[in-house]
């Protein structure tokens, strides 16, 4: 079972590759005393370093973002691109320009880059390699995962987005509620692929009925308040939040019986209401 | 060596190459 949403936080700020964008800082000051001074091939290597130094660390950064989001799921593909590897390498290669900078012959600053270069790969680690597969998916295949889950969480993203634009405080939350229980089913299923055929109506149609929801009342009560609207808005989504909720709880039991039986009683219900 | 001990090696090892020779590049600059 994956990580949930929470806990990333206090790893986040220790792995943000700080010390990489510090430590060139002190060239800045070393560039400006070059040109000062009119020493110009000091000054080239000393701009190209710091450049090259803080690209590395911006790989590097973006390199265990995507780690951080790799870990997160139960299903991803290794990233494509190397990030930290190769902000190591430039790091490396940079360190070895300053050392130049300051009249170190070649060896030392061949020297200086691999230590460099490997100071960064020990303390950041290097790139996840493997695809994380899916087992066991009763014929789901991981393409297939990866799309379903990427749709669905963009529309989850959706469903946020409308809920900012929202007023009410109170219906705002109720969203808020919905898009975290979809969440919830959204990684259930990426741990769990086998559920994803099973699921298929919910992710279709009841996940897009609640975007388009959200998004016609955020639209309509942006140009008019209307007692009325809110009421029938706030009836959908109690329908919704139990319906998720309903859903969630028979995926975890993993329970054979039928999904499309709550879900079945919502549609009515949106229905009744107008919204599909 | 634990993860705890590597990270620590690469620690030193950045500050002897990268940090050391940007504090260099400053005195070299006649600060």
């Amino acid at each position: 079972m994956p990580e949930l949403y929470t806990g990333d936080r206090a790893r986040t700020l220790a792995s943000n590759a700080v010390w990489l964008h510090l430590l060139p800082l002190p060239l800045i000051f070393a560039a400006l005393g070059s040109l000062a001074g009119g020493r110009l091939g000091e000054l080239a290597f000393e701009v190209v370093g710091f450049a090259g130094l803080m690209a590395g660390a911006i790989l590097v950064r973006k390199g265990l973002a995507r780690e951080r989001d790799y870990n997160r799921r139960a299903v991803a593909r290794a990233p494509r691109l190397p990030r930290k590897l190769l902000g190591a390498a430039l790091y490396g290669v940079s360190t070895g320009a300053v050392a130049m900078a300051t009249g170190m012959g070649f060896g030392v600053a061949a020297v200086a880059a691999s230590g460099a270069a490997l100071g960064v790969a020990f303390v950041y680690g290097l790139d996840p390699r493997r695809d994380k597969a899916v087992q066991d998916a009763g014929g789901v295949t991981t393409a297939e995962v990866e799309e379903t889950v990427a749709t669905a969480r963009a529309k989850i993203a959706d469903i946020d987005a409308a809920a900012r634009r929202i007023g009410n405080a109170e219906l705002k939350a109720r969203l808020g509620r919905i898009a975290a229980r979809a969440r919830d089913i959204v990684l259930q299923l990426e741990s769990d692929p086998k559920d994803i055929r099973r699921a298929r109506k919910f992710l279709h149609v009841y996940l897009d009925g609640a975007r388009d929801v959200a998004a016609k009342y955020a639209a309509t009560h942006a140009r008019v308040e209307s007692g009325e609207l809110e009421g029938n808005f706030r009836r959908v989504l109690e329908g919704m939040e139990k319906t998720f909720e309903a859903q969630h709880m028979r995926l975890l039991a993993d329970d054979v019986n039928d999904l499309d039986v709550d879900l079945e009683v919502l549609r009515l219900r949106l229905k009744e209401e107008g919204v599909v | 060596m634990t993860n705890a001990w590597i990270r620590a090696l690469g620690f030193l090892l950045l500050f002897g190459t990268t940090g050391l020779f940007c504090l260099r590049a400053v005195g070299a600059a006649g600060f």
